[in-house]
Parts: C-alpha cells; structure tokens; sequence
C-alpha cells in the first residue's frame, strides 16, 4: 500500500466518527466543575498552610480525599539512593512532568529509588482529586529519564512491582508488593512442541527489592514473570506489544471425503486438532508479539481417507511447525521442529507419513511442481496436498519472485 | 465571563472537535473512549484556555496522545472491547466498516507511540515537526516511529488492499 492509500484508508475508517450534539455543554459543565475542585484543594492547602500543620501536603488534603492509605503514597522511601535527595527530587520532577497535572495533589512520592547497573530506577506515586469509580492516583517508574508502566491507583488492585530497565531490558527490578513472584528467564520446546519454563522465587533483601542483572531483550522478550500461576507482565516494555497472532486457515479440495461436509463438522471435533488454543502449547506467562508472524492451519483429506492437518504456531521469530495425520476422529500431533527462520518467504512442505503425499503452502504464491521428471505441474491456489513423488517445489510470489526449494 | 475562558473556546471545540475525536478514535481503537478522552482534554484546556501558549490544536494533540498512551499502559492486559460491539454496520456502509475494524485491529497491533506517529503523520497529515512536539520526542523519533508503524500497518492490512484499491478506482 502506498502512503497515499494509508491515508485514504484511515480516511475512511474514520469518515463516520463524529461528535455528539452535545460535546460542548457537557465540556463546558466538567470545564466549571474542574475550576470549582481547583479552587477548593487550593483553599484548603493555603487553609492547611495557615494552620501551620506539619502534616505535610497529603495529611492536609485527607479530609477532601480520603482514599485509601496506598503503601506507594505513604511509607517512606526505601533503596540504597533514599538518602539522595538530589536524585528524589529528580526523580519527582521527571513524574510531575510526564504524569502531572491540574487533578495532581502534592508532590510525587519517591517510594524506592535504587541504584541500578542499568543507571538510577525510581518507583514514584502521585495521588489525584478522584470521585467515586475513579483512581486515587497514579504509579509507575522512573528509569533514567524514561517514565514507564503508569498505572492507576485503585484499591485491592495490586500494581506492577517489576521493570525491565535500561535500553536493552538486561535489568530487572522488582520491589515488594505483596505478592510472592517466580521469574524465569528463558524458554524452550520439549520434544512435542509443548513450551517449557522453569521459575524460581524473586527474592528481595530487607529494603524489599531485587536488582539483578539478566539477558539483553531489546525486540524480543524471554523473561516472564508470574503470581499463583497468573502472569505478571513487568514495565519497561514500550515497542514490545503483545496481540493476536493472524490465522490463515486453507481448506484444501477433497477434505470432505476424510472430514465429512464441512458445515456439520462439530466444533469439538476441529478443536481436538488444533493447537493454537491450548494452554500448553503457548507461552502462558510470556509476552511476544502479536505480529508480523502468522499461524496457519492446513486441513484436508488424502485419497485413501486419512484426515490431516498442518498447522504452524508462531511466538516471535519461532515458527514452530506440527502435522497430525489419522484415519480416526481422534489423532496425535507430531511436533517437525522449527520452520527455517532465514528464508525471507516462510513456505511450508510437511511430507506425510506412510507415502500419504506432501503438503505445501506458501501465502499468496503461486505453485509448481515435480517428480522425477522435467515437467512442471502447476498447483491450484497456495496451499495443496502433492502426490508423495513431488521432488521439488517452484515458488513465484505476488511480487513475481521466483525461488524453488526441495521436497525431500 | 468572569468564569470560563474567551468566547474563540466554543468556536475551537465546534470546529476542531470532530478531527480530534478522529484522532482519539484510532488511537485508543474504541468510541467511547475516544469520546470520554476527547471530552477530557478539552474539559483541561477549558481550565487553562487563558495560559494555553501556541496554537491550542496543538495542545490539545499533545494532551490526547500522553493521555492515550498512559491509558493503554494501565489498561495492562485489560483486552479492549471489539469494535463491533460499539458499531452495527449498516447496508449502505458496510465496506467501511470492515475497513474500520481491520484498521483498528491493526492499529492495535502496534506499539503506542507508533501507533501515535502513524495516526497523526497520516490521518491528520502533519508535518514530521508538529508530530514531534504532539510526542514530545525528536524529529528522528518519528521518523522511525512512523516508518516501523508504516511497515507493520502496511504487512497487517495487506489481505485487504487489493478490495480498497479496486473500489478506489471504481469511484
């Protein structure tokens, strides 16, 4: 797609977003309400002020905003820099900036600042004028000058306690919030392409925090974090965003014959066979990228009536690749390894087993093959079932590339 | 108006709102919470209209993409509601609504200030320097934000190119 296409696109996507009839009462009304608030928190710290109160800021303003006492806002700050006031209060000044605002009451609080392999790491909170349904305030880190994993403040909602600091994410810090944490740093593939982690406690010192130094994850994350068996997903994570991964699912021709017609196929019946949905075959407590891979799903039926599936599961760069062949409803995937990550054109060729043919399939290409001869046959559409004596397979994309690979 | 700000303020949510709200749309993938972050920004600037310094657009830019992005982040793992429970397509517009959910899924896709870099570079066709102060980062930061945000956009609406080319042309 051209820029110019892009634009019409978004153009387009947008084209009936419009503002309701109302938009201007209802800004103005919340404008004067926000002016009324300023006005009152003003009054009563300048009140609090004249009283003399050593409170200090947050005990003066308890009495319009009694939120809950968050141990972030509250206890006194921890970590080996607690005593540089130079660095809390740059740290503050780097929150106030990014996070700040009109509904900010006081002034940020520092509740750990650390030193750090990866430079200076604060955990910092500010609390915020908030009415019912909405956050007391807000927390996250400061790293470097870099403001990460802001969130809000809500009561019996934990926040995130972990951060991959640093450029290259090689520093974790977790502090204590009250949760028992196992980390694991890396992950692997047993034998049936099932993942496996191994996780071990997060054990913090007496201040409440960790620091340790781990592998660099600058585009792809390996570490993962989780409590009681749910993952915890640390800050610092900004470019790595996680989503769904695209299926291209193609129904190859004669499948009916192995599968029946597809439209009284019970869905239980499909899920037995795919993989993409079950819990051991994913990265449960990991984060990875939601694209640019792709899984596919390869179903079709062999002449002599053996139902198969080709199905490939993506996390980051690993395309890891299955078949499962049965002349039963019921059949067992067998896990082929990785597909090979340097060709620039992932294409799939899984020979099935007992000479049952090979199935091939490379997105949007157009397909030759053949035997032991020199004649090339062409294939329908981008994915097929090839007889077992398929040798070679001539690959063109939409592009007009043209590569050949073995089918051996 | 000894309480409120200059008249030109209602004339500027009349007149800018809508390319706004169009901005929050995609980037934050849900109307409603467009709606409520446009609302936002502009019940703040209501607030400060007098000491706004600089074209107030531009502020009002800067305020919705912090926001969208602090939004995103303490969403966390929150999954957004679809689209299509916010938009029932209708006949005549059935087109650009499967438009507007494969844009909004793929704009998802991407990480916030790409995401931002995008909608801003390409939907309200900004300059590289005004995108740069709506980020509060360099020019090269954008740059790069948007080029990366290009290429996944362009990799995860690619099924659907050849169906807005054709009806393009068709016009």
């Amino acid at each position: 797609m051209t820029e110019t296409e892009i634009r019409d696109v978004l153009e387009r996507a947008t084209s009936d977003v419009t503002t309701p009839p109302d938009l201007l009462d209802r800004v103005r009304a919340g404008g004067r309400r926000r002016m009324i608030r300023r006005r009152t928190v003003l009054a009563a710290g300048a009140a609090t002020v004249a009283a003399g109160s050593g409170a200090g800021l947050l005990g003066g303003l308890r009495g319009h905003d009694p939120g809950p006492a968050f141990a972030r806002l509250t206890l006194p700050t921890r970590g080996d820099l607690a005593g540089d006031t130079a660095y809390l209060r740059r740290a503050a000044a780097r929150w106030r900036d990014h996070v700040g605002g009109d509904s900010m009451i006081g002034e940020p609080h520092v509740s750990w600042a650390l030193s750090t392999p990866a430079g200076p790491v604060a955990v910092v909170a500010s609390r915020v004028m908030s009415g019912p349904g909405q956050p007391a305030g807000w927390t996250g880190f400061v790293d470097g000058d870099r403001v990460t994993g802001v969130e809000a403040l809500r009561p019996g909602v934990p926040n995130t306690e972990v951060l991959l600091a640093g450029r290259d994410r090689d520093v974790l810090v977790a502090v204590d919030g009250g949760r028992h944490l196992e980390y694991s740093p890396d992950f692997g593939y047993d034998e049936q392409g099932r993942v496996r982690r191994t996780f071990r406690p997060v054990i913090l010192d007496a201040d409440g925090v960790l620091v340790a130094r781990v592998p660099s994850q600058i585009s792809r994350l390996r570490t993962a974090l989780r409590h009681d068996h749910a993952p915890v997903r640390p800050a610092g994570l900004d470019g790595i965003a996680s989503g769904p991964v695209p299926l291209l699912t193609r129904l190859l021709p004669g499948r009916e014959r192995a599968w029946g017609d597809d439209a009284t196929l019970a869905p239980d019946v499909l899920d037995r066979w795919e993989l993409r949905n079950r819990a051991a075959y994913l990265d449960e407590y990991g984060v990875h990228h939601g694209t640019p891979g792709t899984h596919w799903c390869v179903r079709g039926g062999t002449p002599d009536g053996h139902r198969f599936l080709v199905q490939t599961l993506v996390l980051d760069s690993d395309v890891r690749i299955f078949r499962t062949v049965s002349a039963t409803t019921t059949g067992t995937p067998v896990y082929l390894g990785l597909l090979n990550s340097s060709e620039t054109v992932p294409v799939i060729r899984v020979r099935l087993p007992n000479s049952l043919g090979v199935v091939v399939a490379a997105e949007g290409a157009r397909l030759r093959y053949r035997g032991g001869s020199a004649d090339w046959l062409v294939v329908a559409g981008d994915a097929a079932l090839l007889p077992d004596a398929a040798r070679e397979l001539e690959v063109t994309q939409r592009r007009g590339r043209t590569f050949r690979v073995p089918l051996s | 108006m000894p309480d409120g700000p200059r008249p030109d303020f209602d004339d500027f949510v009349r007149t800018r709102s809508t390319g706004l709200l169009r901005v929050a749309f995609l980037l934050t993938g849900d109307r409603h919470a467009a709606e409520d972050l446009v609302q936002e920004v502009l019940e703040q600037m209501y607030v400060k209209w007098r000491r706004i310094e600089g074209a107030p657009e531009a502020y009002a830019r800067r305020a919705l993409v912090n926001r969208s992005t602090n939004r995103w982040r303490s969403r966390g793992r929150r999954p957004e509601a679809p689209l299509a429970y916010h938009d029932v397509a209708e006949p005549d517009h059935s087109e650009d609504v499967a438009i507007r959910g494969a844009v909004v899924d793929a704009l998802r896709s991407l990480p916030p200030r790409q995401r931002a870099a995008v909608v801003l570079r390409y939907l309200d066709d900004l300059p590289v320097s005004e995108v740069a102060r709506a980020m509060d980062c360099t020019e090269g930061t954008v740059k790069s934000n948007a080029a990366r945000g290009l290429d996944r956009l362009r990799a995860a609406l690619a099924p659907m190119a050849v169906t807005v080319i054709t009806e393009r042309s068709a016009r």
